[in-house]
């Protein structure tokens, strides 16, 4: 994941995001390959994101 | 290896629906449209493996968002599934055809928006604590008795947790009122959590809803709300 830093809200966005595309979302049939690497990556970030979650909260922001 | 990636499906009509799709998917290849009997399905040629960063996962909501429209909402699939070609996507689409018509009723003039509650710091009880700590004690007790003990704390946590949870998603449909058409909420887990919920919302209603939201935000003290959308109606597929 060669990225630029993200903003809180650029954070905030990412982790709605990846908590439904990759957790949610419809599976079409069960004998589908899904193949996803770098998964473990998203998800590091994830809780990273929920701490800035709360650093924005009490910064007033949301 | 080049498969494809499959977005969202779709009623086969109107074929209008794809027309607003970015014209580029996750990687850069073209969306476009197979269809089957009566749905759709968006579908971009990839390299695998695939990658799920962050860059790719905006470019697959994006792809789907856009499918969008007052008329159409889509059946949003779960990033990362890959066929060998048109026919394996249509055969697979065609297997549950029933499932996605009914999905695509259901959606049809609604998105999903979310809401995550959090407490605040100095608020009374942190029932998502109270379950961490609950659960630290099931795995540190040895003797008999007291990993017994620790098992029905731990329950008795999530009893709690669950309770507060429901009270919070009625306490919340009932200010949101008719513009609601289905929730679903379940525990918010990180510090402060409460809950997540999600609500599908018909577009005529989304003013009103938001106005609910923003009432719900000023009036339940002690919480703090984190609302997103519209979305793709990802957390009612199931």
């Amino acid at each position: 994941m060669a990225e630029v830093p993200l903003s809180p809200e650029d954070e905030l966005s990412l982790v709605e995001l990846v908590n439904r595309v990759l957790d949610r979302g419809a599976v079409i049939s069960g004998d589908v390959v899904i193949s996803v690497a770098g998964v473990d990556l998203v998800y590091l970030g994830l809780s990273i994101v929920v701490s800035s979650v709360e650093t924005m909260r009490e910064r007033g922001h949301v | 290896v080049t498969q494809l990636l499959a977005y969202c499906i779709l009623p086969a009509q109107p074929p209008a629906t794809t027309a607003a799709a970015p014209a580029a998917g996750v990687g850069g290849a073209p969306v476009r449209t197979v269809t089957a009997g009566e749905l759709a399905c968006l579908v971009s040629a990839i390299d695998t493996p695939l990658h799920a960063d962050a860059p790719a996962l905006r470019a697959y909501n994006a792809v789907i968002a856009a499918a969008m429209d007052r008329h159409v909402t889509p059946v949003p699939l779960r990033f990362g599934q890959l066929f060998a070609d048109d026919a394996a996507v249509a055969t697979a689409i065609t297997e549950a055809a029933g499932r996605w018509l009914e999905l695509l009723r259901r959606f049809a003039g609604r998105a999903e928006y979310g809401v995550r509650v959090f407490r605040s710091a100095a608020a009374e009880a942190d029932t998502a604590r109270d379950v961490h700590a609950a659960a630290a004690n099931v795995g540190s007790a040895r003797a008999g008795t007291a990993y017994m003990a620790a098992l029905a704390q731990r329950s008795a946590a999530e009893a709690r947790r669950r309770a507060a949870l429901e009270r919070l998603a009625a306490d919340i449909l009932l200010r949101a009122g008719e513009t609601v058409a289905e929730a679903r909420a379940e525990p918010l887990d990180s510090e402060h959590g409460v809950a997540t919920l999600a609500h599908l919302v018909a577009w005529e209603h989304a003013a009103d809803y938001h106005a609910a939201m923003q009432r719900a935000r000023d009036e339940m003290t002690g919480l703090r709300f984190l609302c997103t959308g519209p979305w793709p109606p990802y957390s009612f597929v199931a």
